[in-house]
């Protein structure tokens, strides 16, 4: 059941040939079973999931209209809003909160009858490229347990790799749902900028935040798309276009598409990471597409420009916690200027506290015009960069991450971590789509993806064209024969 | 970058940190700024500053109406409270 697509899931509980109830209690039992050892969930609402799913049974026993995620089980990153159940960031700041009130994305799943089944383990308050960060639990990579799963949306990625669920959300700040997607070998799009509610996601860098999907295939990313993906008024930044819906025809070929690769930009690719992406470019252009080199040579300045932007909006977003409104409380203070310093350093973990020092010298007044404004202004030429290329492209393609996944232990040094979102923050810088399909292995038999890129709003020419490059990669099969037998 | 800046910073963010950890936090810093010296650079004549994604609506501004979004109970379980008010220590040290 766990390598069965949620879509086909779907229809084997509508035809009755499987309930609600004996869908969730395997997800569960798998839960039970992997998870102690994967550490992907901080958090399992077994009881909720299956009363739900014997509410669900009844109705469809009923006859009674049922939602577009009936009978699926669905995990949400631990920094999105689901009312009444704790919510952490992976944070000791909020290890006590409870959610006052319902993301968006919450309650459009909750509406369409999909079943939350728990929340899942992340790098704190979503800063980092690891899960590491994380002041709960480590996370292990199911494909090889010595690896890191990546991050910061490690958890869900771990989770839906390992079969503990078929589909589960995360967001992406600089690559938090790409990047640790390519690490597990499972599909992980971030959507255009505002095509999908930030309403109840805990802000980390709101200007690239997005909340998005993360599963084994194209065709679940889409269904769920088609439940998120949709105008919010209570985002400000939700963009007011019709909602998300995949043309029904299915596309079998890119022919006539133009679609642009960086070569020159993908110099540090490791030497398998570059055989497996030479290999599926050529295959781009066997199904028709017409490949062009693109000059991106703009991007070896985003990890600077990320750093300085993500951190300033950093800074600004975990103002709030300040043990006043959120977590972490003390009692035995004398002021509130004792309350403020002595609740954000328990609170804190080692790479939030640096975050935050950076982005606050980043916004001091005299540093604000030399370094913000710069990276703003760069901001603008990338964007515009990227205006330039997708008028005469479709899309354009490139590795999602450099190499594949790192050792856990080996590697710990933040900064070093944090190139592996290389390839993917300029999607956030620029407010693109984003998808992550996986491709092929490397030498080790890690897991590598391949990142299509398309314009803001387009959406559903990604997924597409994702869904013809999935269909033409042996990657199924290479799961099959290469996976850890409990994932197969 | 120098600890007296450091410190200052620390004291803006409302981050207390050991001595070890500003070593260390300085000494991070320090790199990250060295690293922001090529985007500096760039010619940025005659570039206008990102102030968010085109739309064609502009600004997204909603009517000024009240309406209640969250149940002030579930808000109130999450701090320490007394008669339905935030409970705080003293805003002046005595």
């Amino acid at each position: 059941m766990h390598n069965l697509k949620a879509v086909d899931l779907q229809k084997k509980f509508l035809n009755g040939e499987l309930s609600a109830v004996s869908i969730v209690k395997y997800f569960l039992q798998r839960i039970e079973k992997y998870d102690k050892k994967i550490g992907a969930f901080l958090d399992v609402y077994a009881k909720e999931a299956i009363f739900l799913a014997k509410g669900l049974d009844e109705k469809r026993k009923k006859g009674l209209p049922l939602g577009k995620l009936a009978g699926i089980p669905i995990a949400l990153k631990d920094n999105i809003h689901f009312q009444g159940k704790p919510l952490t960031c992976a944070s000791k700041f909020l290890e006590n909160y409870v959610s006052a009130f319902d993301a968006t994305v919450t309650k459009l799943i909750i509406q369409a009858d999909g079943i939350i089944i728990g929340k899942t383990n992340m790098d704190e308050f979503a800063m980092g490229a690891s899960t590491n960060t994380s002041a709960f639990k480590k996370t292990y990579n199911p494909w090889n347990f010595q690896c890191s799963p990546g991050g910061s949306s490690g958890g869900s990625s771990a989770a839906v790799a390992a079969g503990l669920v078929p589909i589960a959300l995360g967001s992406d700040t600089g690559g938090s749902i790409r990047q640790p997607a390519a690490f597990c070998g499972i599909v992980g799009f971030k959507p255009s900028y505002g095509r999908v509610s930030r309403y109840g996601l805990v802000p980390f860098a709101s200007s690239f935040d997005q909340i998005g999907p993360m599963a084994k295939n194209c065709e679940d990313i889409s269904l769920i798309m088609e439940v998120i993906g949709q105008y919010c008024d209570k985002d400000s930044t939700s963009l007011k276009v019709p909602r998300y819906s995949l043309p029904a025809k299915e596309i079998d070929s890119l022919k006539g598409m133009k679609i642009g690769v960086p070569w020159q930009f993908l110099e540090h690719l490791s030497a398998d990471g570059k055989v497996v992406f030479k290999k599926h470019v050529h295959s781009l252009r066997k199904l028709g597409a017409t490949i062009v080199d693109i000059d991106l040579d703009i991007l070896k300045h985003s990890m600077a420009l990320y750093y300085i932007l993500a951190s300033a909006e950093a800074s600004t977003s975990l103002a709030r916690f300040d043990g006043v409104c959120y977590g972490k409380r003390k009692e035995d203070v004398d002021s509130i200027e004792d309350l403020y310093l002595l609740c954000r350093k328990e609170g804190f973990g080692y790479e939030v506290k640096r975050r935050i020092l950076l982005g606050t010298f980043i916004l001091y007044s005299k540093k604000q015009n030399h370094y913000y404004e710069k990276a703003l202004k760069v901001r603008s030429l990338i964007i515009e960069q990227f205006h330039r290329i997708f008028s005469q492209c479709c899309l354009v393609v490139m590795p999602t991450t450099p190499s594949e996944a790192f050792d856990a232990e080996r590697v710990t040094d933040p900064t070093l971590m944090s190139l592996a979102d290389m390839y993917t923050m300029c999607a956030n810088i620029a407010g693109l789509c984003a998808i992550s399909v996986p491709c092929g292995l490397a030498e080790n038999n890690n897991p590598l993806g391949f990142q299509i890129l398309g314009p803001i709003k387009e959406d559903e020419k990604v997924i597409s064209a994702a869904l013809t490059f999935e269909k033409n990669t042996n990657f199924s099969s290479l799961f099959h024969k290469k996976a850890p037998l409990y994932m197969r | 970058m120098d600890k007296e800046l450091f410190l200052k910073l620390a004291n803006l963010a409302k981050i207390d940190c050991s001595t070890s950890e500003q070593e260390a936090f300085l000494g991070h810093l320090e790199g990250m700024v060295l690293s922001f010296e090529s985007l500096m650079k760039i010619d940025t004549d005659n570039v206008a500053s990102f102030c968010g994604f085109e739309t064609k609506e502009g600004n997204a501004l909603r009517d000024d109406i009240v309406e209640m979004t969250m149940d002030p109970q579930d808000f109130l379980k999450n701090i320490i409270s007394k008669e339905g008010m935030i409970k705080l220590p003293a805003l002046l040290k005595t």
